[in-house]
């Protein structure tokens, strides 16, 4: 769950300049925030309607690449296997010291 | 310009209408109309005729179309047909329908965006209606409603299974490119009227197999019970195919969440 802004055109926003109103919803849970800022959550027909603004297909390009970072960023912090072998043996070495 | 026969005689006219089995050698301008109901009768015409037997074909015409042919052998009345319904049980019902024309089957419907519409699929474009399920997150379950043809609407309907995700959707991916609404005519039973909805009007993306994370666009179509209602849905941002139809979300205390769709059509 993640809360959003909207402003007077339905358009949301990830952060509020203090003139929109906010909204908890799990749509956009994984979401970038070039990803969201291209919809609109629109409520003037006394319903929900989340739809994309912008071109759907720009903002597809944006999640791609913002997952492909996120995907590298985990690569390259990632603890090897190998390392958390020895950190673990050497827990259990300890409690029989 | 009407045009209706339901007799014998000398036949000057430059087609026929057949009903099922599709015939395997048709001549030229044969219409074939999908529907194992014997046909009685049939005329041509844009309006609705006004005193229909049972069994008779209507099909609606237009002044363009997709497949035009010359009425008569001799002379010329040119008909555009745009659509063919059946009298069946005191009501219209549409059926699919195709014109052998230059060696092939040609499709007599015009489509116009619709997907479904009073008990007629469209499933030459839609494929038909599927239920599917999606990966879902912990505490969540996967449950594929049952679809059930009530003739000229139908309905999804899910378990008693709380949290139970599920679709019903188009089989196949339908183009939005070009159309900006999306419109469903709807009645059922859901949770509450939010984003978090049990019934959602969605266009989901097949390609992802994450019950939330598919979701490219939705509308809530309503709260506890609700009467039969219009719901849209903007789509002008989207171009390329994609699965339409409903998300379900068993959500809280309220299950065994249903919808009927009566119409569902792009404009």
């Amino acid at each position: 769950m993640r809360t959003i802004y909207i402003d007077s055109d339905y358009k949301c926003h990830i952060t509020n300049d203090g003139t929109m109103t906010a909204v908890e919803t799990d749509f956009f849970d994984g979401k970038c925030d070039a990803f969201i800022e291209g919809y609109c959550y629109n409520t003037s027909k006394g319903y929900v309607q989340i739809y994309p603004w912008k071109n759907y297909n720009e903002l597809d390009a944006a999640q791609r690449e913002y997952e492909r970072q996120l995907l590298k960023d985990l690569q390259e912090n990632s603890i090897p296997i190998s390392e958390l072998e020895s950190a673990y043996q050497e827990g259990v070495n300890s409690a029989y010291d | 310009m009407i045009l209706n026969m339901s007799g014998g005689g000398s036949n000057p006219l430059n087609f026929k209408v057949v009903g099922n089995p599709q015939p395997e050698n048709p001549k030229g301008n044969t219409i074939w109309v999908n529907t194992d109901v014997s046909i009685t009768s049939w005329i041509f015409s844009a309006a609705e005729p006004e005193a229909p037997a049972e069994g008779m074909v209507w099909i609606t015409t237009g002044t363009s179309g997709t497949a035009e042919f010359n009425a008569l052998k001799k002379n010329g009345v040119m008909v555009y047909p745009i659509s063919a319904k059946q009298y069946v049980s005191g009501a219209w019902a549409y059926k699919d329908a195709k014109i052998y024309q230059s060696g092939e089957w040609v499709n007599l419907v015009e489509w116009k965006g619709e997907l479904y519409e009073a008990g007629f699929d469209w499933s030459h474009i839609t494929g038909g209606w599927v239920a599917e399920t999606r990966n879902v997150g912990d505490g969540y379950n996967k449950f594929a409603p049952a679809i059930t043809d009530n003739g000229t609407s139908i309905t999804a309907a899910m378990n008693n299974n709380y949290t139970g995700v599920g679709f019903m959707v188009t089989k196949n991916d339908i183009d939005l490119t070009g159309w900006n609404t999306l419109t469903v005519e709807i009645s059922g039973y859901a949770s509450v009227n939010d984003d978090n909805s049990g019934v959602a009007l969605a266009v989901i993306n097949r390609a992802s197999n994450d019950s939330n994370g598919c979701k490219v666009a939705q509308a809530s179509c309503g709260a506890n019970t609700f009467a039969k209602k219009t719901v849209t849905l903007n789509v002008a941002s989207l171009s390329g195919k994609y699965a339409i139809g409903l998300h379900m979300y068993n959500g809280g205390t309220t299950r065994n969440q249903s919808a009927t769709v009566y119409s569902m059509k792009l404009s």
